[in-house]
């Protein structure tokens, strides 16, 4: 069962430049929460704050906090967090000298499971859930990074649910993708909130449209407005909101 | 419309495309004519006698035997100290130092590089030789690796940063902690563009004979331990291409085509295994 996520006046910066002001969120248990937003305004270190990527960075340092259900994830050990809030990439990143089956169970043996039949059980399941099973299971000892990379984004997200995290975070995860490939991430998407907590990066309007219960929209750094995705699509508060959904430069 | 000077831009053009070949074709020439001149002259002292035997006087067949094991055994030696040295400080470069001491580091290995290889045999001299009271081939080793440390510094940091960042990120976002990103993803990923980084190291100081002047210092018989003087193909390659007699200039020719070949052989190997990769 995913767990409601909410972001407490986060405030990030690389080196000395501000790149968040100031951004509180909730991120609703069981529900897609898209975060929308030009380029550069701060969308992906946002979302690297949530699982603490974003101290991975040189020089990069935040304040505030995130708390996943009651928990303060800046109060836990920052690689517990990562394995709890399980991430994916805007370009597919399988292991280059790993297998398909390896690359997935790469964070189930860092987590120690050793046990075969255990591991061959865990990737098998992700692997179904993410519709790759059938695609793959007769090549799980090849190079992952012979797959397309549709199918390698969709083992990247099989190997972050390998790990039954709480929280899926996505970074533009279709970017790279052609049409259909990107067709068939939305609707796995989709069935990821069963299960997750959902917090999606996007550049395709649409896509949010599609996906999305709550849309969030930053600029700047700041998020401006956020609310049920039809009522940010359909009757935003905000005239920036406005301008950015309607192609209108300001 | 008339675009003014055109003619004149592609003339120029055209210049400017002969002088860079002529600027090519010569710095292509020696290397040609270091490798026909060392098979034309080295090719007929090829000789099974020119690998097991040792130096002889004038008059007597000999050949290098002891120099190539000596050669063989220094680099052995020196790769084995240089390589856990270089590469785990390249290591510490690419993936850990902080930016402010990475490019001090970068710095001084680039310094390192460039100190004369003279200079490094003055030093061992004056240290490992005499305070062993002699010279060995330990000295030698020493020497040999204190000129491969930078070059594996270079090449292990250059090798690390070409894997892409998206796969420490990778492994960081699975949980991997920053050691474990380290070892089980990123220098996987790397294995042959570090093997091909040693070998090209090795390639290097196996041709280097002025370090080894006054620290591996030569010898005329098979190596008896590593703390006596010991033969070394360019030591010896060196005294028989300065010495009047014919017969032995032609085992130098031998001698060199030897070396060059094995370098040869060594760079073909790491440009073998980094293919397709644009490596190296
Ligand atoms: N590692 C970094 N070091 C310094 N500045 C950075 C770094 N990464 C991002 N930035 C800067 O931070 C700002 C926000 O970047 P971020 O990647 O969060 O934007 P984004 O909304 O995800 O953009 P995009 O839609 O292009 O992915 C940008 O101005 C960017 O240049
Ligand atoms: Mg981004």
């Amino acid at each position: 069962m995913g767990q409601s996520m909410a972001a407490r006046q986060i405030n990030a910066f690389y080196s000395r430049t501000q790149i968040l002001h100031d951004v509180s969120l909730a991120m609703n248990a069981n529900a897609v929460t898209a975060i929308i937003g030009p380029t550069g305004c701060g969308k992906s270190t946002f979302l690297r704050c949530l699982n603490r990527m974003h101290e991975t960075v040189a020089g990069a340092r935040m304040t505030g906090r995130v708390v996943l259900g009651s928990t303060d994830l800046y109060a836990m050990d920052a690689v517990e967090v990562r394995r709890t809030v399980g991430m994916v990439f805007d370009r597919p990143n399988p292991f280059p000298t790993l297998s398909i089956f390896d690359n997935v169970a790469a964070g189930l043996r860092l987590n120690g499971i050793r046990q075969k039949d255990l591991l061959i059980e865990r990737v098998q399941a992700v692997l179904s859930m993410t519709a790759l099973w059938d695609e793959v299971k007769d090549r799980l000892e090849k190079p992952a990074i012979h797959l397309q990379s549709g199918q390698q984004q969709r083992l990247c997200l099989a190997r972050a649910l390998a790990l039954e995290p709480a929280v899926v975070l996505l970074d533009e995860p279709a970017s790279t993708l052609d049409p259909s490939s990107t067709l068939q991430l939305e609707e796995l998407i989709e069935q990821l909130k069963d299960r997750y907590t959902v917090v999606l990066v996007t550049h395709n309007l649409q896509q949010a449209a599609r996906v999305a219960d709550t849309t969030a929209f930053f600029l700047d750094g700041h998020l401006i407005e956020t609310g049920r995705t039809i009522d940010i699509f359909t009757n935003p508060s905000d005239t920036r909101t406005e301008d950015y959904i309607t192609g209108r430069r300001s | 419309m008339k675009y003014k000077g055109l003619r004149l831009r592609k003339w120029k053009d055209r210049a400017f495309f002969v002088l860079l070949m002529l600027a090519t074709a010569l710095a292509l020439f020696p290397l040609l004519q270091i490798l026909v001149e060392a098979t034309i002259r080295g090719v007929p002292g090829f000789k099974v006698s020119f690998f097991t035997q040792l130096p002889a006087p004038v008059g007597i067949v000999g050949g290098m035997g002891n120099a190539i094991v000596g050669s063989l055994l220094i680099v052995g030696l020196a790769s084995a100290i240089a390589t856990p040295i270089g590469v785990c400080t390249g290591i510490y470069l690419s993936e850990y130092a902080p930016v402010r001491y990475a490019r001090v580091l970068r710095f001084l290995t680039d310094i390192w590089f460039g100190v004369p290889t003279i200079l490094v045999g003055l030093l061992v001299y004056g240290t490992v030789v005499l305070s062993m009271k002699g010279f060995s081939a330990w000295a030698g080793a020493i020497s040999l690796a204190f000129i491969m440390v930078p070059t594996l510094i270079r090449t292990t940091e250059r090798m690390l940063a070409l894997i892409p960042a998206i796969v420490r990120e990778g492994a960081l976002a699975l949980g991997a902690s920053p050691t474990q990103t380290v070892f089980l993803f990123v220098l996987p990923a790397a294995t042959r563009g570090l093997i091909t980084g040693v070998v090209l190291a090795v390639a290097r100081a196996l041709g280097e004979t002025a370090p080894l002047l006054f620290t591996a210092f030569g010898n005329n018989f098979w190596q008896s331990g590593l703390s006596s003087p010991i033969a070394a193909l360019p030591l010896q390659i060196f005294l028989y291409a300065t010495s009047p007699y014919p017969v032995w200039q032609a085992q130098a020719w031998t001698g060199a085509l030897t070396l060059l070949s094995i370098v040869v052989v060594l760079h073909a190997f790491a440009h073998f295994l980094t293919r397709g990769e644009g490596l190296s």
